[in-house]
């Protein structure tokens, strides 16, 4: 079971966490919000893209075929994965298979929620993350803080300790020595690694192409140097026309980074053919559902399927910049963590998640295929309290309560009587003293704020008293 | 599995897809919004389109990244953008042979005389600069596509740390739905969109150019 | 015109100063206001919850009250989106009740739209020679979208001077059970707040949701702060009878 609770105040108290955060999305304005306020028909892209993937997910065993014959007559091969499990065995297979020791790593979020690198260090093989961020991590031996910028949490200068430590690097504070040294150190694994490994942004239906968005080059590399190249796909990731690309290319960059473009965009059509000068000789798209087609059953719940990995609602949700993404204690973050990490396990693996929300709505507002993230955490903090007391014999105190306080709300009777004795406590007991009655409501309201003082007299007393004297 | 998607499927609402596409912009002067932004990315724009500007815009490659040779990735690119050359070795095109590397000792003069010179992997690491030519190039983001077919490779423009682009007038589409709409279907195996000098902010959200890929990118239009 | 007020039960019960303001402004303005009794919540406290069961029952009460009502007036942004936007939801589809909370949705107004969209009043008369920020309660801005109606009636308030703060949109922290069960993350996100509010200048924060205004309190009186919360009916009612 994850606790987000157990983990608030290690982050609060985390000062280089709490620094990164505010100044990347706090203090100065997000590259996002002039990206977007560029476009002027950018709510018309929104709806568009909503509109493909509605349609997709609800056709979505059509188009899967579809993408699997392309990539087929490509000459790839496609695996179809019903758990994260059977992904990883696979790969550990073929790499077996293959005689592969080492394999080098494009930024993948799937690789993340299904161990992949646990389990291949397991049957030792080397994953070498080559994404920057990725590569930070991995020498860290820790997990991904955000989901675009996965070492969001650390400072230039853990960075620069971790890789005179772990890297042997002569001590600086320069970001491009730095960086040189994970190229150079990098280079090496590209050139040498016989597998690759990479995540996908989008599958194409009509084409069999797969799209991969990056900016350092590293997932180029990774497609093109080893002999074999295994893109690791959800299978909510596939679209049905290239033309679509146009749209969502343009929505998940400028909401991801604030770039109009990523350097590369990588559109990969199986291996490379015999006249061809490099590439991969095979081709494997691994195609993973882990608990997708659970979420696809929920007619309501089939909308966070639609989610592209932008990243935007954790930088606007102000629960992730108070607590960063670690303290979710689970692969996705922040409002996106909240809803799909239930809903890939269950509101009883998660029970915290969907409730780790103020329901600003900041995470919808910004979603550019405009998931209603709160109304789903809203539907789930539904689930949890439906399945936790779904025998009458066990239900919680919470539930009495609730049941209690719907009768008193249906009841002005009792909710008038019910207002003047609190408010005779309060003045027996004092406005502190309150506080220290065994409520938890009270004594965690109070832990951080006083209480109102209540008032001698409530507004309808107020105004039935008036309406006497006039 | 499939048979589990479809049954998840089954209980679903049914959703058309949208029946038109969004607009995307248009430009009175496409080339020059393609050459705003590619600088703005941190590439290097010149324009070749006549023929005595396109040896000095080689000359300045050449002098901006520090190099005195060049890797082309085949014929076609001479062919396609009407650059005049020599083989010193005639039979090096029906040899096979698809890399050739081109000497500067002074300035950069028309023919230019190829060294054929097939690459191997081990070259590819050590050259410093690199030229393709672009299927495409897109004027709203300053984008070129680097399309992998018979004959061409993945590597030559993504190992080197310089890399040269020629693009022809012809080829620059307005916009991102032009280029998808325009793509032919899967030829070869990967098309590359292209767009500025590799780059990461993975550090304190810093962005600093040159990663992986090419640290510095140039960009000659041709006519 | 004649109009129901629903009061809401934070402000019956804790603040009953501002349900008087709202009546007051609605009085000055020659609307005829009515209180019914038999008032009591929207039934947020369970909606966000996850109590949807509960939610519905106090809904079924609050429609019973209010089914004929031409126009209901709510000082609250986030009670005024529980009755328009999320009754409906706790009904099926094409159910008589469903229609019936769509129809009572389009008749409830926050009381600042309803000031200007409705009776289209620019000022209310009041006069307050203060410095004031405003803060923007989330769902009155982001499902009601409303934020320039209140900003108008406070610029419009006699000798008042109105800063904006930094992040006026960001939420409080607040959010009603999240306030309590994750307490420590609702804090540092008001202490945030707090601090924008009192690096404007302000002396005042005004704000159209008790909640907020009630946890942005709280906050403050602990670090002792001079600045106040202020509900904006309170605000606007600050006239000579
Ligand atoms: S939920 Fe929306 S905003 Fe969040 S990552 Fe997914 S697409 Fe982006």
């Amino acid at each position: 079971m994850i606790k987000i609770s157990a983990n608030v105040q290690r982050a609060l108290a985390d000062e280089t966490l709490q620094g990164n955060l505010r100044r990347a999305f706090v203090d100065t304005p997000h590259p996002r919000d002039e990206a977007v306020s560029e476009v002027p028909n950018w709510e018309e892209l929104r709806r568009y893209a909503r509109d493909v993937k509605a349609h997709t997910l609800s056709r979505l065993p059509e188009y899967l075929q579809s993408l699997e014959e392309k990539v087929l007559e490509q000459g790839g091969k496609v695996i179809w994965a019903e758990t994260g499990q059977e992904a990883v065995q696979f790969i550990l297979d073929l790499s077996h298979r293959r005689g592969v020791r080492e394999v080098v790593k494009g930024k993948s979020m799937l690789s993340e929620e299904i161990h992949l690198n646990r389990a291949l260090e397991r049957a030792q093989i080397k994953p070498v993350e080559t994404d920057l961020g990725e590569y930070v991590i991995q020498l860290a031996g820790e997990k991904p803080s955000h989901l675009v910028a996965p070492a969001l949490h650390k400072s230039r200068k853990e960075i620069a300790d971790l890789f005179v430590q772990k890297l042997g690097m002569a001590p600086t504070g320069d970001v491009l020595e730095i960086i040189a040294t994970a190229r150079k150190l990098l280079r090496h694994h590209f050139l040498t690694a016989r597998m690759g490994i990479t995540g996908v942004n989008f599958a194409v239906a009509e084409t069999g192409t797969i799209v991969i968005v990056e900016n350092e080059g590293n997932v180029g590399l990774s497609v093109s140097v080893p002999e074999i190249h295994i893109a690791l796909m959800g299978i909510e990731k596939v679209i049905p026309r290239s033309r679509d690309l146009a749209v969502f290319l343009k929505l998940l960059i400028r909401s991801a980074t604030g770039q109009k473009m990523t350097s590369y965009v990588n559109c990969l059509n199986g291996p490379r053919r015999s006249d061809e000068l490099d590439g991969p000789q095979e081709f494997y798209l691994i195609l993973v559902d882990n608990g997708r087609s659970k979420i696809l059953a929920d007619d309501f719940m089939r909308q966070s399927l639609s989610c592209i990995r932008c990243g935007a609602c954790l930088d606007v949700c102000p629960v992730y910049q108070t607590i960063g993404g670690h303290a979710y204690g689970s692969t996705y973050q922040g409002p996106l963590g909240a809803m799909l990490t239930p809903l890939l396990t269950s509101v009883g693996e998660a029970p915290e998640h969907a409730f780790a929300s103020s329901l600003c709505g900041a995470c919808h507002e910004v979603c550019p295929v405009g998931i209603p993230i709160p109304q789903i955490l809203l539907k789930l903090r539904e689930r949890f309290q439906s399945e936790r007391n779904q025998k009458a014999a066990s239900l919680s105190l919470e539930k009495l309560a609730m049941q209690g306080w719907a009768r008193v709300m249906c009841s002005p009777i009792l909710y008038a009587r019910l207002g003047r004795w609190a408010r005779m406590l309060h003045k027996i007991f004092g406005k502190s003293g309150m506080g220290r009655l065994p409520i938890p409501l009270f004594s965690r309201w109070m832990k951080h704020r006083d209480l109102p003082a209540l008032p001698p007299r409530s507004f309808r007393e107020l105004y039935s008293s008036s309406q006497e004297v006039s | 599995m499939l048979h589990k998607i479809r049954h998840a499927c089954a209980g679903g609402s049914s959703v058309e897809l949208p029946a038109e596409m969004p607009e995307f912009p248009h430009y009175s002067d496409p080339v020059e919004k393609f050459r705003q932004e590619l600088e703005r990315v941190g590439g290097v724009f010149l324009d070749g389109r006549r023929s005595e500007e396109l040896a000095g815009a080689l000359g300045l490659v050449l002098k901006e990244s520090d190099s005195t040779e060049i890797y082309w990735e085949g014929e076609e690119l001479f062919q396609r953008h009407g650059i005049s050359f020599t083989l010193r070795d005639p039979e090096a095109f029906a040899k096979g042979s698809l890399l050739y590397s081109f000497h500067f000792r002074h300035r950069v003069q028309f023919p230019i005389v190829l060294n054929s010179k097939p690459a191997e992997r081990s070259d590819l690491a050590r050259i410093s600069l690199s030229a393709s030519g672009a299927r495409f190039g897109v004027a709203e983001t300053g984008t070129v596509v680097h399309e992998v077919k018979a004959g061409r490779g993945r590597l030559l423009s993504l190992l080197p740390p310089a890399h040269l682009v020629f693009l022809s007038e012809r080829d620059l589409l307005m916009n991102q739905a032009m280029l998808f709409l325009s793509m032919p279907p899967g030829q070869g195996s990967a098309l590359t969109l292209v767009t500025g000098p590799s780059r990461t902010s993975d550090i304190e959200r810093t962005l600093v150019v040159g990663v992986h890929g090419p640290e510095k990118l140039f960009v000659i239009l041709t006519s | 015109m004649k109009v129901s007020l629903f009061i809401t039960c934070l402000v019956d019960q804790f603040f009953p100063q501002i349900g008087i303001s709202t009546m007051k402004i609605l009085r000055k303005l020659g609307v005829e206001v009515e209180f019914d009794s038999r008032q009591t919540c929207c039934g947020q406290p369970a909606f966000n919850t996850g109590y949807a069961e509960e939610a519905r029952q106090v809904a079924r009460h609050f429609l019973e009250v209010y089914g004929d009502s031409d126009h209901i007036v709510v000082p609250s942004g986030s009670c005024s989106t529980m009755i328009k936007v999320f009754f409906p939801k706790l009904f099926a589809e094409d159910s008589s009740q469903r229609s019936l909370a769509e129809e009572v949705g389009q008749r409830t107004f926050e009381l600042s739209d309803f000031l200007s969209s409705v009776l289209g009043v620019e000022s209310t008369g009041a006069r307050f020679p203060e410095v004031v920020t405003y803060h923007d309660s989330c769902h009155l801005l982001r499902e009601l979208g409303i934020s320039s109606q209140p900003r108008q009636l406070i610029r419009a308030v006699e000798a008042i001077d109105f800063r904006e703060m930094d992040h006026c949109d960001r939420c409080c922290g607040f959010g009603g059970a999240f306030s309590v069960k994750f307490s420590d993350i609702s804090a540092a996100m008001g202490e945030d707040k707090v601090g924008w509010i009192q690096s404007s200048g302000a002396r005042y924060v005004i704000s159209s949701d008790v909640g907020c205004l009630m946890h942005i309190r709280g906050l403050l009186e602990r670090q002792q702060s001079p600045v106040q919360t202020m509900h904006l009916a309170e605000l606007l009612a600050k006239f000579e009878d």
